[in-house]
């Protein structure tokens, strides 16, 4: 298992933010956490992030135990990523400077200078790398942020929020840039959203309530929800019913004399399959 | 664009905020220009008086002991009776005083006993030297010649009295180049000296015998001070209230200065907590952003610094110029390496506390959701 973790508690005084969350994560899956505000999302993503001490509990990265590893600083440089709600790009440096960022002192300028040029090239902003972030729109400065959290070659990237402030069209954007990295460096991502839509993008939604796990759900593909979809139409309203009087459905061999036949069958077979994924 | 090589994101950080940034520099250059130029002025006084004794070959100098150069009388009786003295080679009376002469209000009237020795350490570089019965007559120092445009055969007030120039000299010491020397009787008439004189030069027959004639003659003469040319300075209360002064403006300075880079790096660190949050977050170290910091407030510094030990060398020469002083102001190693290290020190003070407090930021600030 690349990621897991052992009844981990974080609190605050009487807070208790997260509160026994046991998971586990494959190596290169596209995982997101839901929750109502104040549910412990942003905290559970600081402790898998090493920006925060637990307060009980156990998290196990790329088989190394957090709480035993001494520079935590220089774990976070070379095996996480983050991306941010807010870009969180620094204004006074351009687009390639902001990406390399993260390799200060891990190695030479002109190294850094390169890696940070093809990163940039991978997110579609070749030729936007000597602009600063107030000359670029919302979509390319998340671009730049998600090149910055991939430079130093991560295992694990955490987003938070990363379209939260995004309209609905760059958010796709942004998802389909996220999704293609994940395939093609088997990088595993954790995202947290509030939203929906993000959400059914991801391999997998854990719902957090009170810091604790409430749900998880493998998210069902495109195809998956048309055949929901076909289930609850009329159509398949008549194939459960197991009768029809529509000729056109006679036509199509599902009904003979107002009977279901085999192909009928099938269909239904097919629902009760998809009920049970 | 900036080559970012070198200091590139050091520079971005400090020019973040243009016009604070250079108040706050511009507030640095006009303390280490007042500072580099008061230390000047007192360098300049110190050689000055250093060079007393001058060309003349003489081991020390005779003077009252009184607070001022320009103030201690000696009687010429004195002279005489060192010159008897054993261990004593020869004796020499010399007045300094000033006077405004042409467009210089401080210009150094000299009198000069007329034997070769005394007269010789004026060398001549246009015309003649003074002589025996030269009375009425004057040579002049070549900065007051260029100055004063004054020729051979022109005539020359000091206290409204008219003396013939008969000659040019240049010792190199640009007060006595920028005077004038009269014969030692004349000057003291000029200044109502009787027979009294500024001070004596001496020189010993033997040097290892100079510390010791010198405390026998302080010690017969309680009233007089016995002063080898490095020691005249230390005994010039003008002199160390002046440097007592420039040590106190650059105290002045280091503490302000300091006190003003803390107060923009505190407010730039403030302003950049999620900045240092997203740095720490993507694996910056804690000495990392405080070198970050440090370095911004170095650059401010030095900037600041550079800027004003240019300014205050300028300031000095101009006003030196202008009130026609003539004082040596040599820009020495000491001094620029001096006011560089106050420069370095108000850095460090001002840079330490911000970048300690910003080294202390969490990265969990980047992703504070304000």
């Amino acid at each position: 298992m690349f990621l897991k973790t052992v009844n981990v508690k974080k609190h605050f005084g009487e807070v208790k933010a997260v509160d026994g969350v046991s998971l586990e994560i494959e190596k290169g899956e596209f995982v997101s956490i839901m929750g109502p505000s104040g549910s412990g999302k942003t905290t559970l993503l600081t402790l898998l992030g090493t920006l925060d001490s637990l307060t009980s509990g156990d998290i196990i990265i790329d088989d190394e135990d957090l709480s035993s590893i001494r520079d935590v600083d220089t774990f976070r440089s070379k095996k996480i990523g983050f991306i941010f709600q807010f870009h969180n790009l620094i204004g006074y440096l351009t687009a390639l400077e902001n990406v390399e960022l993260p390799l200060h002192g891990l190695m030479p300028i002109d190294k850094r200078r390169a890696k940070a040029s093809e990163l940039l090239d991978l997110v579609g902003l070749k030729n936007r790398m000597h602009h600063i972030p107030s000359q670029l729109s919302g979509g390319e400065r998340q671009r730049v942020a998600i090149a910055r959290s991939l430079v130093n070659d991560p295992l694990l990237v955490l987003a938070d929020e990363p379209t939260g402030e995004l309209d609905s069209s760059t958010t796709q954007e942004i998802m389909d840039l996220m999704k293609k990295i994940n395939q093609e460096k088997n990088t595993t991502f954790l995202v947290v959203t509030h939203d929906p839509e993000v959400a059914k993008r991801t391999e997998r939604i854990i719902v957090l309530r009170d810091g604790e796990i409430s749900r998880e759900e493998l998210v069902k593909s495109a195809s998956i929800e048309d055949i929901m979809t076909l289930k609850n139409s009329t159509l398949g309203h008549q194939l459960l019913q197991k009768e029809s009087t529509d000729p056109y459905l006679e036509k199509l061999g599902l009904f003979r004399e107002g009977k279901l036949t085999r192909e009928g069958e099938l269909l239904i077979s097919l629902f009760d399959k998809v009920e049970d994924l | 664009m900036m080559n970012n090589r070198f200091f590139g994101m050091t520079f971005k950080g400090v020019f973040r905020r243009k016009t604070r940034s250079v108040l706050t520099i511009l507030s640095i250059v006009v303390g280490i220009m007042l500072v580099t130029a008061l230390l000047m002025v007192a360098n300049g006084l110190n050689t000055q008086f250093q060079q007393l004794s001058g060309g003349s070959g003489a081991d020390f100098v005779v003077i009252e002991n009184s607070s001022d150069l320009s103030a201690s009388r000696v009687n010429a009786s004195v002279g005489n009776d060192l010159e008897n003295m054993d261990g004593i080679s020869w004796v020499s009376g010399m007045v300094i005083s000033t006077a405004n002469i042409g467009d210089r209000p401080f210009a150094y009237v000299m009198g000069v006993e007329l034997d070769e020795r005394s007269i010789g350490q004026f060398h001549i570089v246009e015309g003649k030297t003074l002589q025996s019965g030269d009375a009425g007559k004057v040579i002049i120092g070549r900065i007051m010649a260029t100055q004063e445009g004054l020729k051979i055969g022109d005539t020359l007030t000091v206290k409204d009295r008219s003396f013939e120039v008969i000659g040019i000299y240049e010792t190199g010491v640009s007060t006595e180049d920028g005077g004038v020397v009269v014969p030692l009787s004349e000057a003291q008439s000029l200044f109502d000296l009787g027979d009294q004189v500024s001070m004596l030069q001496v020189k010993v027959e033997n040097l290892d015998q100079v510390d010791e004639i010198q405390t026998q003659i302080e010690n017969q003469y309680p009233q007089l001070l016995a002063l080898k040319d490095s020691e005249v300075a230390s005994q010039q209360e003008d002199l160390q209230l002046i440097s007592g002064i420039s040590s106190l403006i650059a105290l002045i300075a280091i503490f302000v200065g300091s006190i003003v880079v803390m107060n923009t790096m505190i407010m730039s660190v403030m302003e950049r907590t999620r900045e240092i949050g997203v740095l720490r977050a993507i694996g910056w170290k804690r000495r990392k952003i405080l070198s970050l910091i440090l370095k911004e407030s170095f650059t401010i510094s030095i900037l600041g610094g550079t800027i004003g030990i240019i300014l205050g060398i300028v300031l000095v020469n101009v006003l030196n110029d202008l009130a026609k002083i003539s004082l040596n102001l040599p820009v020495t190693l000491d001094l620029v390496v001096g006011v560089f290290l106050i420069t370095i020190i108000l850095g460090i003070l001002g840079g330490f506390y911000p970048a300690w407090r910003a080294s202390k930021m969490s990265p969990m600030e980047a992703l504070s959701r304000e």
